[in-house]
């Protein structure tokens, strides 16, 4: 059961913590200037491709 | 409080799966219980002043809008949400009282496609927007103008035609630099990531 959660909770923090990276908006998001690194490189990564 | 929030969810997951990044998990889990108390306190105070159905046609249209062409963040989240709970209402109050006619919203639609053929996709400096920009920009102006043709072809519905064409307004007015200067936003361009 704990697994089960600590899984559905894990998914979807990464799916959500993708979503600005991706679409470069979030419609009711403030302007957030802690985006982890993780994201920022990311981003970086699909800009020069 | 979101954050520390976040943050002990966060830790949760971590303790339980090594595997897990702390840091993309708390930031994801900010935005899921930001939005969510955000849209419980929204929905909420909407379905107990009975304007329930109006205040989810003005998000759908501003989600439509802002996740397209961008505009203008607050820098901080109490101010992001004073300001997105001020622009619904607003729009959903003034729409049950103005009586636009077609000049006056032809004048609109005229002035949200300047402010999109001009500054449409605007982005900020922590998410700059590199690719598809003429597509967001094109994206933008036929959504405005769906929006906008929505508004003339329901005869009858004054109060919804005025939430589409209020809220297209305000998304667009959002993307000017004095709407970034005032906020105190910067767009990738101005925070020299561009560069």
């Amino acid at each position: 059961m704990k697994k089960t959660i600590v899984s559905i909770m894990k998914k979807s923090g990464e799916k959500v913590a993708q979503v600005p990276a991706n679409v470069r908006s979030w419609p009711t998001g403030w302007n957030q200037p802690e985006m982890p690194s993780a994201l920022r490189k990311q981003m970086k990564e699909t800009d020069k491709q | 409080m979101i954050q520390a929030l976040a943050n002990r969810m966060a830790e949760f997951v971590v303790k339980n799966d090594d595997s897990a990044n702390r840091e993309v998990l708390a930031y994801g889990f900010g935005l899921i219980v930001s939005s969510m108390m955000t849209y419980i306190v929204v929905l909420g105070s909407a379905f107990i002043l009975g304007v329930i159905y109006e205040v989810l046609i003005a998000i759908l249209v501003f989600s439509v809008m802002r996740l397209t062409i961008g505009g203008s963040h607050a820098n901080s989240r109490i101010v992001c949400f004073i300001v997105y709970s001020s622009v619904l209402y607003s729009s959903v109050f003034l729409s049950s009282i103005l009586n636009l006619n077609v000049f006056a919203i032809a004048a609109l639609y005229i002035v949200n496609v300047m402010l999109l053929v001009v500054y449409a996709p605007a982005d900020t400096a922590q998410q700059p927007i590199v690719k598809g920009k003429l597509t967001r920009k094109v994206l933008g102006l036929i959504f405005t103008s769906l929006f906008f043709g929505f508004a003339l072809l329901i005869p009858g519905r004054q109060t919804e035609a005025n939430i589409l064409l209020l809220m297209a307004t305000f998304t667009c007015v959002s993307l000017h630099p004095l709407v970034y200067r005032v906020s105190g936003c910067k767009t990738s361009k101005q925070g020299g990531v561009l560069e």
